[in-house]
């Protein structure tokens, strides 16, 4: 044994060469370890009964603006242009960008505000489908994060930690839960298809020191939304079966050779990447949708690569039971120009999430799928630079903002939490505030998972996706 | 005698003394007194029934050689017994019989020299005596030697009453395992294990201690010290406390001379057992393994359900792509998920798999799947089931009517299927329905108001729900504080009528924005954008100089 080889033989490898040998992949595929790919995942069944068996997460990356969308402030229209009060701004820091500008005057939205069905709440003009179901949706007031820029807070919502490197949410879930189709990935990730300032890394939906067979499979926008799907011409099923099956074979006694887990890893991604052969093109084909779909969820919905197609493409995804969905769709950013920003952003997702909800709801998905919308941080109640007759901007803001829930054991219809006046802090952040941990906690609580017990140990300390804090918000939880 | 002879035993020293393989001699050893005692009495017999009258000089001499042989097979099998670890069930009554055998035999050859060559009749008869008395008790002690070499049954096995017994022995079932042993865990990776180091002694052939492992069910029914797992505490389990024993002490498995099992195999038994040694547990082994700490420490509880139902049934469902899951942990209703085989399984196929886990089954999504009314039948029969996704298929109405009062069936999925109004009072006999999703049945606008009107408590989804709607309008925004303020919204701004009494904003020296004016000290002035009334607020009196008197 070389050094470098004791060096790499990580406990997961020395578990695996101890405890399986030769027969470590039929192992895993029988008790359904290899939860990418079927199974039940490490917990074999979740720690109690869950209320959601999927997620779909709408990540609205750039981080839209609470104020136009459902954080009603009025008074920040009566004082439109007055300086923030320091008795709201209690002297708390300032984030970068509008750190250093001698004015913060307070701006309002200048899109109207309305109350929406038996749980009143409020809801912008900019949003009005999403404003539609606004009873089946749990709307937390009074999410906050540590996090101030786009790339940590990004991450921090997707894996639970501001440093790169963490499992994501969606490869725990894999790897904790497993998936209940074995022909598909356990984690689907689609990003919108069109150009932002903030790129999207695919660590986001990376799998860290998880296996990497856990890790999220992006389905592209193109004719071929995974690449490489068609055997080339010439090359059978039969044939591509064999050849993987000899290629097992190879990758086997490499295995037993030098136990190096990732190897067991490739041969399960391997063997997705046959099935997937068969799946993708039957959950990509859109063609047999009604015409009724289309126009639920818009026009854009006909074109692949955007938010709508995305949306109707998580539900047929749901449908075949991927454990976690995940949508991208970056643009929030309004430093500047919000109000010739903001509306298309919304124009471009408010239909599609709204169609979401009314689609799962109607056959009997909401009941077990769990659907997340927000970004990764708010905006500032004040003009970042300069605010105009009719322009203004707003700048990054980690101490209030708005996302919601829906479905998979959520409260339906409610509000939680309230800002202040100002919509600058949390009104009781001890009681009403929902930190990303604490928003993590719940979504596993819904999935029946504690998240003080989806551990994984690496580099001799244990990981969770809540590290060492979390707490479930049972306000949530219908 | 015996005391000694272990006593040499242990100082002997290691395995391979010369005294061991004195020992080892035993079985060789011992068929020489009974071929020699065997052949006295067929010769015994034969002058007896046959009139054989020949010379009995003969009969001395294999008396004689009978009797020593004996007593060398004894000392030899006395070596080995201190030197191995036998069923003192068995070695003890075949040492003691073996003892008694060689004392007849000895007594017997005395007898027959008394006898003078058979011409005094007294002595000849109890030679006869001593010797078929020696038999007697040479046909046990063989059949228990012969239990401890070759197990029970070994004999009796092959005999057509027990033909059902798998032909097999020890040396063939180390190298394959019978095609339809118990799957999972067990046989994947303890049942190899076992097999090395384990079955030749404690196999189904061997049994020593009445105990074979070959089987998760022989394991739990244990051997004659009681079950080999605690199904209360398994971390008490007698399979492992003896293989933890310490090697030194009695008792400790497997026996000192023997191969010892590897860490890593106890590791993977403890494990095995302590997440309760079902055939298919084991999820724990991952990570709970070597590591002290497992990486799911509540996982520790074993699914009820696997334990219960056989393993064939969940390997045949795991190779059919079926999802299956435990709802929660220690919990035996399964959730079940045909989403991956959906459109390749026909309908009896899927019965099929189902059938053995009818009892178990919780919740069920056939979504998409080639269910029919006529497997309504079967799935209906379900005891336990709570929620039934039949979304897109072919099920109508014989199908639900099949569901009549269900007693668990809280959820039904009826999403375009061919369901109809017939189905409606079907439905709402269903004790414990409390929610129907139909929307993209059959249903008309008049059944579905019969089905909402049917039973209280029942949500009834039919995707027609409406919008939210508005039910308050934003309020008019109106300024704080009696002036209007600065940079007001051009709806709220100052009169128009109102012009300014400056010319250029106050504060930058720009051209004036009607939007933005404020009245100081009753008088208008107007600004260029927003942020300059608050700048003029901040300090009037700077700006007060710039403006026209």
């Amino acid at each position: 044994m070389s050094p470098e080889f004791i060096d790499n033989f990580s406990r997961r490898e020395m578990l695996k060469s101890a405890f399986f040998g030769a027969g470590a992949a039929a192992f895993a595929e029988l008790l359904g370890v290899g939860g990418a790919a079927g199974g039940t995942g490490v917990l074999g069944s979740p720690h109690f009964a869950p209320r959601a068996k999927r997620v779909i997460y709408l990540l609205q990356t750039g981080g839209p603006s609470q104020l136009e969308t459902f954080d009603y402030k009025p008074i920040l229209n009566k004082r439109r242009g007055e300086p923030l009060p320091d008795s709201v701004r209690r002297g708390q820091r300032l984030t970068g960008m509008s750190g250093n500008q001698s004015l913060l005057p307070v701006v309002g939205s200048p899109y109207k505000f309305h109350q929406y069905g038996e749980s009143r709440a409020w809801v912008s003009e900019l949003l009005p489908r999403t404003a539609g179901v606004v009873d089946e949706l749990c709307i937390i007031k009074t999410m906050y994060t540590e996090a101030i820029n786009h790339d940590p807070a990004i991450t921090f919502f997707c894996t639970g930690a501001e440093q790169a490197g963490r499992p994501s949410m969606g490869a725990w879930l894999a790897y904790g839960l497993g998936s209940a189709n074995a022909n598909l990935p356990a984690f689907v990730v689609l990003c919108t298809n069109k150009a932002a300032d903030q790129p999207l890394y695919a660590r986001l939906w990376g799998t860290g020191f998880l296996p990497s067979e856990f890790q999220g499979v992006q389905f592209l926008a193109g004719k071929d939304p995974v690449l490489y799907l068609n055997n080339p011409g010439g090359i059978s099923r039969d044939a591509r079966r064999r050849q993987l099956d000899a290629l097992d074979k190879l990758q086997q006694n490499q295995f037993n050779k030098t136990g190096d887990g990732e190897i067991l890893s490739r041969m399960a991604q391997a063997e997705m990447a046959f099935r997937m052969q068969m799946s993708v093109p039957e959950v990509t084909d859109l063609s047999a949708e009604p015409e009724e779909v289309f126009k639920l969820y818009g026009d854009d919905s006909r074109k692949p690569g955007t938010y709508a197609y995305h949306c109707l493409l998580a539900r047929r995804l749901a449908e075949r039971g991927v454990r976690f969905i995940q949508l991208l769709h970056p643009g929030w950013d309004h430093h500047d120009h919000l109000p010739s920003g903001i509306p298309g952003l919304c124009r471009e997702t408010d239909q599609g999430s709204a169609a979401l909800i009314i689609d799962l709801k109607r056959r009997g998905l909401l009941d077990d799928t769990l659907v997340v919308w927000g970004g990764e941080f708010g905006r500032t109640n004040y003009s970042q630079g300069k605010l105009t007759d009719n322009d203004f901007g707003r700048d990054h803001h980690p101490r209030c903002f708005s996302i919601w829930m829906a479905g998979g054991g959520a409260k339906r219809g409610v509000s939680h939490g309230e800002t202040d006046e100002y919509g600058y802090n949390i009104q009781d952040i001890k009681n009403e505030g929902v930190h990303v941990h604490d928003l993590h906690a719940t979504m596993l609580h819904l999935l029946g998972v504690d998240h003080e017990k989806l551990i994984y140990r690496y580099q001799g300390r244990d990981f969770r996706l809540t590290d060492v804090a979390g707490k479930v918000i049972k306000n949530l939880v219908a | 005698m015996i005391v000694n002879i272990s006593m040499l035993a242990d100082s002997a020293g290691g395995p391979f003394s010369l005294f061991t393989l004195f020992g080892r001699l035993h079985p060789l050893v011992l068929h020489v007194p009974i071929g020699a005692v065997l052949a006295l009495a067929v010769v015994e017999l034969l002058t007896w029934f046959a009139g054989f009258e020949e010379s009995r000089r003969p009969h001395g001499m294999l008396a004689w050689l009978a009797a020593v042989s004996a007593w060398i097979s004894v000392s030899t099998g006395l070596v080995m017994h201190a030197n191995g670890t036998y069923d003192p069930d068995d070695a003890l009554p075949h040492r003691n019989l073996a003892i008694a055998c060689s004392i007849m035999i000895t007594l017997a050859a005395f007898a027959n020299c008394r006898s003078n060559y058979g011409k005094r009749a007294g002595m000849l008869w109890i030679y006869r005596i001593l010797l078929f008395a020696g038999i007697a008790a040479m046909i046990p002690a063989g059949h228990l030697g012969a239990t401890m070499t070759h197990g029970e049954g070994y004999l009796m096995g092959f005999s057509p009453g027990a033909a059902s017994k798998p032909e097999s022995n020890s040396s063939a079932s180390v190298e394959s395992a019978p095609a339809d042993a118990a799957d999972g865990a067990f046989s994947t990776i303890i049942l190899p294990i076992l097999r090395a180091k384990c079955l030749t002694c404690h196999g189904e052939d061997q049994r020593k201690g009445k105990l074979s492992l070959e089987s998760v069910e022989s394991i739990r029914a244990g051997g004659k010290s009681g079950p080999a797992i605690d199904r209360e505490k398994p971390a008490d389990s007698l399979i492992l406390e003896r293989i933890h024993r310490d090697l030194e002490e009695k008792g400790h498995m497997p026996p000192r001379s023997k191969t010892q099992l590897l860490e890593s195999e106890i590791a993977s038994i403890d494990a095995w057992v302590k997440t309760g040694a079902a055939p298919n547990a084991g999820s724990l082994q991952l990570n709970g393994g070597a590591d002290s700490k497992p990486a799911a420490p509540d996982t520790t509880e074993s699914h009820p359900a696997r334990a219960r139902v056989d393993d064939g049934a969940f390997r045949a469902l795991r190779d059919a792509l079926v999802h299956v899951q435990p709802v929660k942990q220690g919990s035996e209703l399964l959730w079940m998920d045909f989403a991956a085989p959906a459109a390749r399984l026909g309908e009896n196929e899927i019965l099929q798999l189902l059938k053995p886990v009818a009892g178990d089954v919780g919740d069920l999504a056939l979504n998409r799947s080639k269910i029919t009314d006529e497997g309504m039948a079967s799935i209906a029969a379900f005891p336990r089931l709570r929620r039934l996704e039949l979304r897109s298929t072919a099920v109508g109405d014989a199908g639900i009517d099949k569901l009549k009062n269900h007693p668990s069936l809280e959820e039904l999925i009826l999403t375009q299927t061919k369901t109809t109004d017939a189905s409606v009072d079907s439905i709402l006999t269903i004790p414990k329905l409390a929610k129907v999703y139909v929307w993209g049945s059959g249903l008309t606008p008049e059944g579905l108001a019969r089905l909402r009107a049917g039973k209280s408590g029942l949500q009834v989804d039919a995707g027609d729900a409406p919008a939210a709607a508005v039910v308050k309008v934003e309020d008019p925004i109106k300024l704080s504080g009696d002036a209007p303020l600065p940079g007001a919204q051009t709806a709220n701004a100052a009169p128009a009528n109102l012009k300014p009494i400056n010319s250029v904003c106050p504060v930058t020296g720009k051209p004036l924005n009607p939007a933005y004016q404020i009245v100081f000290e009753g008088k208008v002035i107007g600004f260029c954008c927003p942020n300059c009334p608050s700048k003029f607020w901040e300090n009037p009196a700077e700006f007060k100089a710039k403006i026209p008197q």
